[in-house]
Order: C-alpha cells, then structure tokens, then sequence
C-alpha cells in the first residue's frame, strides 16, 4: 500500500510514538490528581510532551499550549471565546470547516464574516485586505490550504492584523511539524494545531498555543487538578483549558513524536517534503488532461496537491488508485466547501494526494506512473 | 459476485454500521469512496449485490440503521471504459 493521505493524518506513526503510547497505558495515572507515583508519572509524561512540542514550534514557555483533542476543538476555544455579538471576523476564501463551521455558529449569534480578497490560489492581496480588516476583532487564516495547499504567509498576515487593532489566530493543521515555524518569533497571536498529521503523534491530540499576555474563557470547566477547593475555573495556564483527564497516552506519543522531529529537524522534514511535492507537480505537467488545484511552485505550498481529472469523478479516480495500485488518496471535498469553491470545484471536489516524511520518492513515481496509465486510458 | 448495489449515508457512522450488519449477514459488501453524484455528504458508501436488496435493506430497517439512498447501481459506472473492469 502506497499512503498518500497525510493530510488527513500521518501513517505509519513513528515506532517511538508507539511505544511511548504502550508505555502511558502501563505507568501512568491521573495527573495531577493525587501524589502517588503513577499519577507522578501521568503529569510527568504530561510535562515531558508539552516542553517537547513547544519547543519544537518555538514557543518558549510550554504554559502557553494548551493540549486540545484536536485542531478543530482548539479552533472553537479560541473562536468562541473571541468572538462576542457585534464582532467582525476576516478570514481567508480557503478555510475548513474547523473554521467556518463554528463562525457560522458565531454568525448566529450577531457575528459577521469578511472574506477576504485573494487570488484564484486563494493567497490573500494583502494590499486589498488591508481595507477590509480595518475595524475587524479578529483575522483567521489556514496557513497551509488543506485543498489547495496554498501558503499563506503569516508574518504579513499578522502584522496586517496588528496594524488595524485585530487579533491573528492561524491554523497551522497543515505545516505544524511539517516545516519551521517559530510561533513566537511570528506576529501570531493563537495558533490552532492537530497532534496527529505532520506532528506525528495519536489521533486525539492537538493544541492551541496561546501568546504571552492573552487569555481566553474555557471552552469546557471541570476539574483540572489544582485549586480543587474553588467551584471556579483556574484563571492561569494550561489549567484553565484543560478540565478533565487528558489524554494521557495520546500526549506521552505527541511528546515522543515532537522529540523525533526534532532529531530529524523541521527544515530537513521540510526539504524532503517540498521535493516530493516538486517531483509530483513536475510529473503532473506532462499530464495536461489532469487540472492541478494551486499554485505550481512547491516551495510555495503544503506538502500536497490536489487534482482532478475532465470528466471522472473524484470518488472513481481514488477508487481506481486504491483497487489497481493501492495508493491510498482522499476524494471528496475534504471537509472545506469555502476552497473547493473557491477553485471552482465544488460541489464535485478534488482528489488530493498528500505526502509525509515517510513518503519515498519511489511511492511518488508509482503515483505518477498510475496516473500515465490512468490517463492512457481515457 | 458483482457488487452492483449501493447505499449512501448522511454519516460514515451509519455507514460502518450498515457495514457490519450486512457482513453478519454473510452478504459479500464493500465500504466504497460515496459516488459524487449519488452523495455529496458522506465520504464513504456501502456496495452490495442488488439482488441481495431486499434482504439488505431489511436488516438496515431492523437495525434502525438510517440511509440516504439504496439504489442499483453497476461497478464500473462512471469509470472510463479503457480503464478496464474494477479488480
């Protein structure tokens, strides 16, 4: 099998991730919650992911990530707590639906939507969105296009938003762990991330960092393991988002995955994946039947492309990669009907093939050789 | 046997359940990516052999297993004819 869906999470997991997930399960209790030395472990094993995977995306204080089941319940603890009746929001054509599902809720409530203006790659006209800011609580942006795979660049961004008073939450569920990304150095503000694509780590974990000086209510309130005499949520960090037992074997493998990468080094993980992107999009290109979503340049892009093929439908064409080549790809629309209409592939989507550090170039090769017969074929 | 029955979902929970159901059923199935056209809402879809439908829709109903649509419909459909027959 050939997997090509890293963007929907990444496989194999590292052996090291594995065992430290066996391992949470066999030593660790409750942390937090009593002082006897299985719940020692717990918070220890809790301590150990959390400085690994700030430090892996450059966030000096490790308080200031707070562990989330995923990308999407970060983006709700920070949009929900954002955003009150009467705000306005910008937001990229690009964005998935852990985005604009809960804006659509927000909206609801007397928030309102900007989108803003980008071009037919979905990068923003930075000259253009400057107008539409103005006046804005709050800028989201998808930093790596999960359809597209449209970078965005963040810096710009940021300061952008900083410039008309608004605050930058970036969702960084394509590049966390994919590529260098020193989140304090950037004028980020909050940065939504999932555990379990380019970090590596188990389905069930992600985060929000959370700069130095901001504070957000809680998503969720419950017991956190400190200030147990008080009815009310913690008002310091990490505590005051995280009620309840956390995902103790979840984190000790993101804690482990973080620590591979960082062995490995972003910039090298980043390297490999921008080549394979390259080497694919160069493939593609002798291939003009097949419309490639994006922007051509790999070093502009996630570490996935998106394609579709003159009248077959995505669901036929990933089926016909998985049943006579066993590559595993994602058909669909891939949870962010904004982009695909954004590239005018709704509601029809796209099949995108996405790569990861484990991917080989010789799985590219037997990507693209499967696509020359599929397309002989027509 | 061809597979040439499909049933669509709101959601890959009922889908996984219908899965299960049929397969206790000794019904040869296959969890399959949803046909665009048939369901723009869930990802995956249930195929089975039509004239099993009867019998397949009846365990879904008493399972209280909910669908989108049940339909015939043949394995190749929508796939280009120099593709060949599905393996």
């Amino acid at each position: 099998m050939i997997y090509l869906d890293h963007a929907a999470t990444s496989w194999p997991k590292p052996p090291v991730v594995i065992e430290a997930v066996t391992r949470a399960l066999d030593t660790c209790g409750n942390p937090g919650r009593g002082g006897h030395p299985l719940a020692l472990a717990a918070g220890r094993t809790v301590l150990d992911a959390r400085e690994a995977v700030a430090s892996l995306l450059g966030v000096p204080d490790p308080a200031r990530l707070a562990f989330t089941r995923n990308a999407t319940e970060a983006m709700n603890l920070a949009l929900r707590g954002l955003l009150l009746p009467g705000d306005r929001v910008c937001v990229t054509p690009l964005e998935h639906n852990a985005v604009m599902r809960p804006l659509r809720l927000l909206e609801r409530q007397g928030v309102s939507i900007t989108i803003l203006p980008a071009d037919a790659d979905g990068l923003v006209d930075l000259t253009a969105a400057r107008t539409a800011i103005a006046g804005a609580r709050l800028v989201v942006a998808c930093h790596g296009s999960n359809v597209l795979g449209t970078l965005q660049p963040l810096d710009d961004l940021g300061e952008l938003a900083h410039a008309a008073g608004a605050l930058f939450l970036a969702d960084v569920s394509q590049t966390a762990g994919a590529m260098p990304l020193p989140l304090a150095d950037l004028p980020v503000d909050f940065a939504a991330f999932p555990g379990h694509k380019s970090l590596l780590g188990p389905q069930g974990t992600g985060g929000l960092y959370i700069r130095p000086g901001l504070s957000l209510p809680a998503l969720l309130a419950g017991g956190t393991g400190s200030l147990s005499e008080q009815e009310e949520m913690p008002d310091f960090a990490p505590d005051r988002y995280e009620a309840g037992t956390p995902n103790v074997p979840g984190l000790a493998g993101l804690g482990a995955a973080a620590s591979y990468l960082a062995g490995i080094g972003l910039d090298q993980v980043r390297k490999h994946e921008e080549s394979l992107v390259a080497q694919f999009l160069e493939g593609l290109r002798f291939l003009p039947v097949i419309r490639v979503l994006g922007l051509r340049e790999a070093r502009h892009r996630a570490g996935l492309v998106s394609l579709s093929l003159a009248e077959v439908s995505p669901d036929i064409l990933a089926q016909a990669l998985e049943d006579g080549y066993g590559i595993c790809t994602r058909a669909g629309l891939h949870c962010a009907p904004a982009a695909h209409r954004h590239a005018g592939t709704w509601p029809v989507g796209a099949v995108r093939f996405s790569f990861g550090y484990s991917t080989t170039a010789a799985e590219v090769e037997e990507a693209l050789a499967a696509l020359r017969t599929l397309v002989a074929g027509l | 046997m061809e597979l040439d029955g499909i049933i669509t979902f709101m959601s890959s929970y009922q889908a996984l359940r219908a899965e299960r159901a049929v397969k206790s059923a000794a019904i040869p199935t296959k969890m399959v990516p949803a046909p665009r056209d048939l369901s723009p809402t869930c990802a995956v879809a249930l195929r089975f052999p039509w004239g099993e439908s009867d019998r397949v829709q009846g365990l879904l109903t008493k399972q209280n297993i909910e669908l989108d649509r049940c339909c015939p419909c043949p394995e190749d459909a929508g796939r280009p004819a120099g593709w060949g027959k599905r393996r």
